[in-house]
């Protein structure tokens, strides 16, 4: 069944001076661990915002269990949208946080609640306020784990989290969904440690999705060609680069995965190997703009 | 994972409880209004010499002004709990505007109650304040004992007043959610236009209103008055900010 649908969805802030999602077109299916990815400020947040029911598009349709979400009880009795926009009363202890937690959410799990709470060593008469923000962002995440809510949307709940908790969270995260299946939703612009979590990628960019997918499918999208350089060099002139590195007299490109079987043959006789990419190899080559890299800034300073 | 089919009266409860619990703050300024409003409703004395022999002294005591300060108060609750803060505060549980505003405004409602009937009892500790240290003649008002029903009707009529002011907070906080425009707009109604007197008909306006509330005898045809202005002023507030995004 599917849980989100965006059909032609866009959302401007300040009456349409600036759209932050443009036309968005993506379904996404029940019991799916889908990771939100993108670079700062293309729009992962308001997506998420949009799915919850907090904001409302400016044109299109969002759906969410088949509702339109802006308004509706039902999606907000089933979704948690947990980010650093939470908050609670000043008056109550984080105890008493998790009591009201309790009443609202039909499948909440107090065990584990109360376990995670523990484990993070948690005071429960401390005041949410006065929790450190990587602190803060923990209990928010113990909030969103412990709703079992059938939608579950994390936006970038590791800021401010210390190495140790971020894998805590990461494992806790992955265990609790192999145990309750659900849909859940993962943002965060560091790939590299939730890329063994997710099965699909929604990648997002200038408000679009360039890519929606199995996480391996993002990867067959690149391949990294290593070989002598005056040979390597010789195959990837047509193509487009998207990094390379220099080892000695060896060279590492980056490139499309476009080769034809004889081209890979080709290749193999040469002496130059194909090696698969990480994910977050393939991510950055198809996130980054066509403004060139950091270092073109400072080259073009100082040529002008 | 099913899904949770909730109840809109299921959901206000919960969050009525949860704003209870998580807005005691409302209360304990109640408190502190009330104990000034006490302290400066019993502090006018005044002495005069009769003739040679004669002083008489004045200890007048009056219990309007923990009731006007009840009514400041419930005014600026009213606004508070449309606030931005409190607003993210109740959609990060289960939430949509209706059930946010139904839960609100029974919590005012509520602190109106609880406002109105404890502004009349600290008139009644003013009384006593006077009384206890004078202790010579009193001429009283009507009490609880010799009246009966004209204290009640008493308490009543003071609770409608502070639900109505409490009322007209919350309207005008969510006017002002929808737009920071309104506060110059409300400072013009409630400052410039008295000041320009008669010549735009701004005091005409306001007279009629605290007219039509003020002048009314009759207790029934005062209590229709305000639920109806009240229910008014509530679909207003909904209406206005049914399009409000949270937690941006």
């Amino acid at each position: 069944m599917t849980a989100i649908e965006f059909n032609n969805v866009t959302k401007s802030y300040q009456s349409g001076a600036h759209s932050v999602l443009n036309h968005m077109n993506f379904s996404i299916q029940e019991n799916v661990l889908t990771g939100v990815i993108g670079r700062n400020g293309v729009g992962k947040s308001t997506l998420m915002k949009l799915i919850a029911g907090h904001i409302k598009v400016s044109s299109g349709e969002v759906r969410v269990f088949s509702e339109n979400p802006f308004n509706s009880l039902k999606v907000s009795a089933n979704t948690i949208l947990v980010d650093d926009t939470m908050s609670f009363s000043d008056k109550l202890t984080l105890q008493q946080i998790l009591k009201e937690a309790d009443r609202f959410y039909a499948n909440w799990d107090a065990r584990l609640a109360k376990r995670l709470f523990d484990f993070f060593s948690f005071h429960p008469f401390a005041h949410h306020q006065h929790l450190s923000k990587g602190k803060k962002n923990t209990f928010n995440a113990i909030i969103g784990l412990a709703a079992h809510c059938p939608l579950t949307i994390f936006d970038e709940p590791t800021t401010g989290m210390d190495t140790v908790v971020r894998k805590d969270f990461y494992r806790a995260l992955l265990k609790d969904y192999i145990a309750h299946p659900r849909t859940i939703l993962l943002s965060s612009h560091h790939l590299e440690e939730i890329e063994d979590l997710l099965e699909d990628i929604l990648l997002v960019r200038d408000g679009t999705i360039p890519f929606h997918g199995p996480i391996t499918d993002l990867q067959d999208m690149y391949v990294k060609l290593v070989g002598k350089e005056e040979k390597v060099r010789a195959h990837v002139v047509e193509r487009s680069s998207f990094g390379s590195q220099v080892n000695g007299s060896f060279i590492e490109v980056l490139v499309k995965n476009t080769f034809t079987m004889d081209e890979q043959a080709r290749l193999n006789e040469e002496g130059i190997t194909i090696v698969p990419v990480p994910a977050n190899d393939a991510y950055v080559a198809l996130t980054s703009g066509s403004k060139g890299g950091i270092d073109d800034v400072f080259n073009s300073a100082t040529t002008d | 994972m099913y899904l949770t089919v909730p109840r809109l009266t299921d959901i206000v409860k919960k969050q009525f409880r949860y704003k209870m619990n998580a807005y005691t703050g409302i209360f304990s300024s109640l408190l502190i209004m009330q104990l000034i409003g006490i302290f400066f409703g019993v502090n006018s004395y005044s002495s005069y010499e009769a003739s040679e022999s004669l002083r008489i002294t004045d200890a007048t005591s009056t219990g309007d002004t923990p009731v006007v300060l009840t009514l400041v108060w419930a005014f600026i609750t009213g606004i508070l709990v449309t606030t931005l803060a409190y607003r993210n505060d109740a959609f990060s549980f289960v939430s949509n505007r209706l059930s946010h505003h139904l839960s609100s405004f029974l919590l005012v409602l509520l602190a109106s109650v609880v406002g109105g009937i404890t502004a009349v009892l600290a008139g009644s500790i003013g009384k006593f304040i006077v009384y206890a240290q004078n202790s010579t003649i009193t001429i009283e008002s009507p009490g609880l004992l010799d009246s009966p029903f004209s204290f009640f009707i008493g308490i009543a009529t003071s609770i409608l007043y502070t639900i109505l002011f409490a009322g007209l907070g919350y309207t005008i906080g969510s006017f002002v959610q929808r737009s920071k425009l309104v506060i110059p707009l409300i400072v013009i109604v409630l400052i410039a236009l008295p000041a320009l007197n008669l010549s735009v008909g701004g005091v005409f306006f306001i007279e009629k209103t605290i007219a039509f509330f003020g002048t009314e005898t009759s207790f029934l045809i005062f209590l229709m008055k305000v639920v109806i202005t009240v229910v008014v002023l509530f679909a207003l507030s909904v209406a206005v900010t049914n399009k409000t995004e949270v937690r941006k």
